[in-house]
């Protein structure tokens, strides 16, 4: 697994003396780390955020929003593909298909199996995604069944699930879901389908990011 | 002593313990942090930002699990977090500092283990912007936190109980540590509301103060020991400097292979272990090894040693005139039938002439077989020993139990077991009502 490492290195001490003054004020800000972070998480989501009418005026659409809305499985479907790509890239490295197909009848399933418990929506979600084999290998479709995909689709309902205000990037937002996915996953057994388990610890992870 | 402080917790718009429940705050935080100690100790460093949030996850289900409801524990509460987070820290270690010769030197804490340092450090920035916004407390770091004795201390406690770092941050910070554990915050505030049974421990830093200490105790407070008691099992290895002469041998052993070795690294790493780890870690180190001859020379190196300077802890002669004139019966207790175990009990049978009625015969049993023993009524027997193993199965039958704490490193351990009262030697032992 690729993901999560930062390095960091005292670039104001390798640089010469006339030099290290002027450069190490310029790097000593909070812009040097964004600039870190964001090198080292550059694959992520910049290809689908800035485009297409799937995205509201100030950020990502909620669950409870798209439950709401009759075309929310296709807008659900179209926002899964491009975070489960970027998740599945940091996590294992490699390329593949991510059917929005699928992803849309995940939506529609657990929004039809807990009508009445709306609340546990999430988990049903998590579940319905795993099941549908949302992430496969091209070109046949075969479904991809390893910890990046696990940890893929987990990121993905984290980052749904996540507060959001006005200055949220979701890019960033993205990444630390990343992180926490293998702390939720390590604390639940996705296929052994204990959904009140499983929504406890999301929701309980997605408070903190 | 100054730490390297991160611009984050000095910002006027952050509210450090609201915004500290963040991963986002506390990554970019923590991140910061990192930075301050590498431009400062031309230390390079490897953040895992995945262990970074599972310790952090980790740290905040305890936290809400554990924060308090009455105002006057919200103070405590903080030293408490801060300690958490960084047992957090040590044990997700998202930290890996890139060695190099210049880097690692050892001469400041920072450079002698950089990546605890680190989480010290992040631990203590943390802490004092939470007492300074919420408290209008201004701290200052201890200085210990300077000191490399403390450093080495710390990290081999940790190395053992990972626990331990708790109070070493307390000490770092100037608090007064409690080193009988912090993972449970109730307990340590029942604990803290009680006044002291044990009298006040203190951490030295070597051998020679240790029994300085032991000897002239300033623990003016005995408890009394419960009168339906009537028969103590004492197990052997505490009665004597047994242990101590143990680790002292295996670390002149070690080092007879050329291994440097420290007598609290020995005591740390091999002395509740099997012999087979030590010579392991001596393999490893020298290169190949016959572990036969290893364990015979280390045994005639043990009977020498045990027959020149087996001698029995201080206050103990004291203890078994005391139970003896109360007509409480002693039988010592043993894990293994040993020919120095019966020379130990035999010499110091020798030395109490004056005791009337003392018969002391060694019991050979494990954890399993100890509880037989106290039959027929467990509950008028009390157990004193420094095994955890053997506390938890006695206090299971209803055997009263006493712990004689170890030092630093082993009071944890023996503090999960929860034995009804822990001491630090047979000077604080309770009292008869004879």
């Amino acid at each position: 697994m690729t993901a999560g490492r930062i390095a960091i290195e005292p670039l104001k001490g390798e640089l010469p003396d006339p030099v290290r003054d002027v450069f190490g004020d310029f790097v000593s800000g909070l812009d040097f780390f964004a600039n870190r972070i964001d090198r080292a998480s550059s694959f992520l989501v910049h290809s689908f955020l800035d485009t297409g009418p799937v995205w509201q005026q100030d950020g990502c659409w909620t669950l409870d929003q798209l439950l709401a809305r009759p075309d929310g499985d296709v807008i659900f479907a179209r926002i899964a593909h491009g975070s489960l790509t970027s998740a599945y890239r940091r996590f294992s490295g490699g390329n593949v298909l991510i059917s929005e197909t699928l992803a849309a009848a995940a939506f529609r399933c657990a929004a039809e199996s807990d009508k009445h418990r709306r609340e546990q929506f999430p988990a049903r979600l998590l579940l319905e995604l795993y099941d549908k084999a949302v992430i496969q290998s091209g070109p046949f479709g075969a479904m991809v069944d390893n910890n990046g995909a696990r940890l893929s689709l987990i990121t993905v309902v984290l980052w749904f699930l996540a507060e959001r205000s006005p200055g949220t990037d979701d890019d960033d937002l993205l990444d630390l879901s990343c992180d926490a996915a293998a702390n939720v996953d390590s604390r639940i057994e996705v296929l052994e389908e204990k959904q009140q388990l499983l929504f406890d610890e999301l929701t309980k992870c997605a408070r903190l990011l | 002593m100054s730490l390297p402080v991160f611009n984050l917790v000095g910002s006027s718009v952050s509210e450090v313990k609201r915004d500290v429940r963040s991963l986002r705050w506390f990554r970019r935080a923590f991140l910061e942090q990192v930075t301050a100690i590498s431009q400062a100790s031309h230390i390079k460093f490897d953040v895992d930002t995945t262990c970074l949030a599972g310790a952090f996850l980790d740290w905040s289900r305890s936290f809400e699990a554990q924060k308090p409801d009455k105002h006057r524990e919200k103070r405590s509460f903080v030293d408490f977090a801060a300690g958490l987070m960084l047992v957090e820290l040590l044990q997700a270690a998202p930290l890996k500092a890139r060695a190099t010769r210049l880097n690692r030197d050892g001469s400041c804490p920072a450079t002698f283990w950089p990546e605890g340092y680190t989480y010290v450090a992040f631990c203590l920035n943390i802490r004092q912007a939470v007492l300074k916004q919420n408290f209008g407390e201004v701290c200052t770091p201890a200085s210990a936190l300077d000191d490399l004795e403390a450093w080495t201390a710390f990290q081999e406690a940790v190395y053992v109980d990972v626990w331990q770092a708790a109070p070493f941050l307390d000490l770092f910070s100037g608090e007064n540590p409690d080193w009988f554990g912090y993972d449970d915050f109730r307990t340590l505030m029942q604990r803290r509301s009680q006044p002291s049974q044990t009298g006040a421990i203190r951490l030295v830093w070597d051998d020679e103060r240790s029994v300085e200490a032991e000897q002239a105790p300033s623990f003016p407070v005995r408890q009394s020991l419960d009168p339906s008691i009537t028969r103590v099992l004492v197990d052997l290895r505490v009665m004597s400097n047994q242990t101590e002469l143990y680790v002292e041998e295996l670390t002149n052993q070690i080092q007879a292979y050329g291994v440097p070795i420290s007598h609290a690294e020995t005591a740390a790493r091999f002395a509740d272990a099997p012999i087979n780890l030590a010579i392991t870690h001596v393999a490893i180190l020298a290169g190949q090894i016959c572990p036969s001859a290893f364990i015979s020379s280390f045994e005639a190196r043990l009977a020498t040693r045990y027959r020149q300077d087996l001698a029995s802890r201080s206050g103990l002669a004291q203890v078994v005139r005391e139970l003896a004139n109360a007509s409480v019966s002693i039988t010592v207790v043993s894990q293994e039938s040993t020919e120095h175990g019966r020379a130990f009990l035999e010499r110091f049978m020798e030395s109490l002439p004056d005791t009337k009625d003392l018969t002391m015969q060694i019991e050979t049993c494990d954890a399993e077989h100890i509880v037989t023993l106290a039959k027929p009524d467990p509950k008028a027997c009390m157990l004193v020993s420094d095994d955890k193993k053997w506390i938890a199965a006695a206090k299971q039958r209803g055997v009263k139990t006493i712990g004689i704490a170890a030092p630093v490193g082993q009071r944890r351990a023996l503090d999960q077991s929860m034995p009804d009262i822990v001491i630090d030697g047979f000077h604080h032992f309770p009292k008869t009502s004879v």
